[in-house]
């Protein structure tokens, strides 16, 4: 999204400018007799004089802005993906952060270091890590026995990280399938 | 860094602008005003009539207004196609006597992704050196 905004930020300076432009080229003009100079306004001026608050174009346009002022608000007030996760850090000048990529791979290495764990996918997200790993022995019992060696392993290894918010660790350990 | 943060508001505040003018509009058409308003023209209202009656200041002072809002975009759209998110040369502050020191940023980012490396035990850095505000 921040890269969006780059040029929707752009094309609204432009068309703010291209307005500011012909506004204060428009009062000139008035002033000097002149007008219109750059846009027929006066024509603009005369449709308002004589179109009512209850004609449907008024009625269609209001809906255009509500959709196009609502999606823009929406767009800009949504919470950003969180890609880096800050670490704590002793100085202030030092902005320390591990992506959420980072993370993953990290826990997913220290999930298949856990004896009889034979693969892990993990997400991180904003407040949870979810990882899903999968025991090399088959059967339900397996599985469970692994779930708590797994859980402290991977929490002992986000503790040695620092994180400033660090994640919520939800643990899954299943059987291998056949 | 290319006014991110600028861009977010302006266009938040754009779109809240945007949304009000046409919740106005939509409740002045639906009769929200009053069936009254609803059947008026555009500009038969008090905003449109103190407009009309103190146009001579006003619209001198709506351009003044627009060439100040126009040297504003004029610098965001610099902001926005100029700037970027690295740093230029550091000057070491002290005597300038007998010449002026400076730190090129990609030296500091290489000795600081060594010192990252060595202490972190790690393969590979992306090195990076933030704009100093």
């Amino acid at each position: 999204m921040r890269l969006a905004n780059r040029p929707l930020a752009f094309i609204l300076a432009a068309a703010l400018i291209a307005a500011s432009v012909v506004i204060i080229a428009e009062v000139i003009g008035f002033a000097a007799h002149r007008s219109p100079l750059l846009v027929h306004w006066s024509t603009w001026y005369h449709w308002a004089r004589g179109t009512r608050w209850d004609a449907l174009v008024v009625r269609v346009w209001s809906a255009i802005l509500i959709v196009v002022g609502a999606l823009v608000l929406i767009l800009e007030l949504t919470p950003r993906r969180v890609t880096r996760l800050p670490l704590r850090s002793g100085d202030n000048a030092t902005d320390a952060a591990v992506t959420r990529r980072g993370l993953a791979g990290m826990l997913r290495a220290a999930a298949t270091g856990v004896d009889g764990i034979s693969s892990a996918t993990v997400k991180v997200r904003r407040r949870r890590a979810i990882v899903t790993a999968a025991s090399a022995a088959r059967g339900r019992p397996a599985a469970t026995a692994l779930t708590e060696p797994v859980t402290q392993t991977l929490r002992s290894q986000l503790d040695s990280l620092d994180l400033r918010h660090p994640p919520r660790l939800k643990v899954h350990v299943v059987p291998r399938g056949r | 860094m290319h006014a991110d943060r600028t861009n977010r508001l302006v266009l938040a505040l754009f779109g809240l602008l945007v949304l009000v003018a046409g919740a106005g509009g939509m409740a002045a058409s639906t009769g929200v005003f009053g069936v009254a308003f609803s059947r008026q023209t555009l500009f038969d209202n008090r905003a449109s009539g103190f407009i009309g009656h103190h146009g001579g200041w006003l619209w001198p002072a709506v351009a003044g207004a627009c060439l100040l809002l126009a040297l504003a975009c004029l610098r965001w759209i610099l902001v926005l196609l100029a700037s970027t998110d690295r740093v230029g040369d550091i000057t070491i502050p002290g005597d300038t006597d007998q010449g002026t020191t400076t730190l090129q940023p990609a030296a500091t980012a290489a000795r600081r992704a060594a010192h990252v490396l060595e202490y972190m035990d790690a393969t590979s850095l992306r090195r990076w050196v933030p704009v100093y505000s």
